[in-house]
């Protein structure tokens, strides 16, 4: 278990190289540069170039790039162009707030998903099935900003119980928190469970048509440790595959969702770093995204092999 | 004869198909007594495994069950679930075709025994584990202590069936039911799982009922048989009456189609065609269609259930025994 903890970590790494050259093409790619959002509309050419010879924005892309690996092997993503902070102090910074919301996301997602998913798996074909499917259907297939404007318009527009926006952090208000929290949460979760829910609701079907179903209604025990026990633990593999997924789209979510709500997280950053083209910014966000996505990934791997005795002895304990 | 410990009358079992709805069951008698065991044999979809599924009650929610079971007097058809349960795995159990997947492979063989001990009893963990070891212990499978912590995976098919015999005996049940517990195993270990049924049977004074479509199985260990075709009973009779005088043409066929070692090598008699389609019966005896002997009367009643004396029972208008009692 040990071993294969620390081989996956390894293998992390040049993932992650590759990933960090992959976004710097990227962000060359988009026109414009930081340079002209920092001399501003009046800033002359000459100035310009000052500027960018002061960022090294003048030095070729493999330059560029080489620097970049060099500097971070030393543990250092750069400086912030446009705070003027190191590009690490920022991240830590902000990223509490997200991951915050991503964990309360992550928990409406997976009751409700599972619980949708077991109600209408244990009602197939019944009405609570067609509803719990349709809505399944409704939540992957609608864009979680325009639940998000809607909500907006909804609960804080005309009925008023609910910020617009802002953040009030945990520590200082927990009801505050949640006030401001609710609403990007359920945004970011609703395509998650709808998805979920498909999950749950087809393992289940599966799982409970299997032998050893009946053999544990053979023994007389009640049906709600046959679906709780038996058939929960099985179907929990399949879920905890998915749930790897699910982190990197509620990651991925939350740049949209928190510019929406002006909730001050690394989506925020990272989006106001793309709309400043700060490079730095932009290449130290993506580089911490893509590593908390490869542990998150990691530990559900771990998290899997757990769970399963079969893989637990093939893949070594 | 003592009282029977299963009785079955008129016990009828149909699946909505379609419009209408398709008998997998029909009209079916026989009963079991205490300690003995009574082979049900017959081809694949001839209503064996639907029956057994009927007596523990496990039949899928959209089965229709007409007659009655009853079980130690009483009678289980149409009794709330949450009853039914006090009765599986208590006073019943069964083990079924298919030991590789039979088990639940994320618990521990231990887990899932414990499980079925305090099921219908309030034990402590400890002591149930000690009563798991037992189980294991009797149903032969060696450092039952070391075994129970094993995933059933790291288990052979026929150490995985006597995990199950082992978790339908935990609570020492009147009723065994056992559909083909030995069809996916190996021949030699089939034989050594029928000798520990049989064994169990004396121990526990378990009855059986055995449910195979293997004639020589039934040789070996059935106290009486029941044949079923297409839903029906077509005979039933004790073991030797059966295997030396065979009343119904279908009987007299699946012997036929057994090998025999004590005989010199000759063809296997095989039954011509299959079972005629259930939602499609013909008129008369359903085995006329297949049947050599059929006489034209064959095709425009369907015969009864007569009675031959000596607890044999066979639906045949031509059964010889009929024959010779009709000329007395």
């Amino acid at each position: 278990m040990i071993g294969y903890t620390i081989s996956r970590l390894l293998q992390a790494i040049p993932i992650l190289l590759i990933v960090s050259l992959i976004a710097f093409g990227i962000i060359h790619l988009i026109p414009g540069d930081a340079a002209t959002v920092i001399g501003g509309p009046s800033a002359t050419p000459a100035d310009l170039a000052r500027i960018r010879e002061n960022l090294g924005l003048d030095q070729p892309l493999h330059i560029q790039i080489l620097t970049f690996y060099a500097n971070l092997f030393q543990g250092d993503l750069g400086r912030s162009l446009l705070l003027g902070i190191p590009v690490t102090e920022a991240v830590l910074a902000r990223s509490p707030i997200t991951i915050g919301i991503a964990i309360y996301s992550l928990v409406l997602t997976i009751v409700f998903g599972l619980a949708t998913g077991i109600i209408a798996a244990l009602n197939h074909n019944r009405w609570i099935d067609q509803a719990a499917t349709v809505f399944a259907l409704i939540g992957v297939s609608l864009p979680n900003f325009w639940l998000a404007l809607v909500m907006i318009v909804l609960f804080s527009v005309h009925l008023g119980w609910l910020p617009t926006g802002g953040y009030v952090p945990f520590t200082q208000n927990p009801i505050g928190w949640f006030r401001t929290a609710t609403m990007p949460a359920v945004a970011l979760a609703l395509l998650q469970a709808g998805l979920l829910t498909r999950i749950t609701r087809s393992t289940m079907l599966e799982v409970l048509s299997q032998d050893y179903i009946r053999t544990a209604r053979a023994k007389g025990i009640s049906e709600w440790r046959v679906v709780g026990r038996h058939a929960l633990a099985n179907v929990m593999m399949p879920v905890v595959t998915v749930l790897g997924l699910i982190l990197s789209v509620l990651l991925s979510g939350s740049i949209v969702i928190e510019t929406i709500f002006g909730i001050p997280g690394i989506g925020a950053l990272l989006g106001n770093a793309i709309a400043s083209r700060d490079y730095p910014m932009i290449q130290g966000g993506l580089f911490f995204i893509t590593a908390a996505l490869l542990l998150l990934n990691i530990v559900v791997d771990v998290l899997y092999t757990s769970l399963d005795p079969r893989i637990r002895v093939t893949g070594g304990k | 004869m003592s009282a029977p410990l299963l009785d079955i009358r008129n016990l009828s079992i149909g699946f909505p198909a379609g419009k209408g709805e398709v008998l997998a069951v029909n009209d079916v008698n026989f009963s079991v007594a205490p300690r003995e065991l009574v082979g049900i044999v017959g081809e694949s979809g001839s209503g064996k495994s639907v029956t057994a599924l009927a007596i523990i009650g496990l039949l899928p929610p959209n089965a229709r069950v007409s007659g009655e079971i009853a079980f130690a007097g009483r009678n289980l058809v149409g009794l709330p679930q949450r009853q039914l349960r006090g009765l599986r795995g208590k006073e019943m159990g069964m083990i079924f075709q298919e030991p590789m997947t039979s088990l639940n492979p994320v618990f521990t063989v231990g887990d899932q025994i414990v499980e079925a001990v305090r099921a219908h009893e309030h034990m402590s963990l400890k002591a149930a584990r000690d009563r798991a070891t037992e189980l294991l212990d009797k149903v032969g499978i060696p450092s039952p202590r070391r075994r129970l912590d094993d995933y059933p995976h790291q288990m052979s098919g026929g150490m995985r069936q006597r995990v199950m015999i082992a978790i339908a005996l935990s609570s020492s049940p009147k009723l065994l039911i056992a559909d083909e517990p030995t069809t996916a195993l190996d021949v030699t270990i089939q034989a050594q799982l029928l000798d520990l049924l049989n064994g169990l049977r004396e121990d526990f004074g378990t009855a059986i009922v055995l449910i195979t479509h293997n004639m020589g199985v039934m040789a070996e260990i059935a106290d009486r048989v029941v044949v079923m075709y297409c839903s029906r009973v077509v005979e039933e009779a004790g073991i030797f009456d059966l295997f030396d005088r065979p009343q119904h043409p279908y009987t007299e066929g699946l012997l036929g189609s057994t090998p025999d070692m004590g005989e010199t090598a000759h063809r296997l008699t095989t039954i011509r065609g299959g079972m005629p389609n259930p939602a499609d019966l013909p008129p008369g005896c359903l085995f006329a269609p297949r049947c050599d002997k059929a006489i034209a009367q064959c095709t425009t009643a369907q015969p009864p259930l007569f009675e031959l004396g000596d607890g044999q029972k066979a639906a045949c208008i031509l059964a010889p025994k009929l024959q010779t009692e009709g000329a007395t």
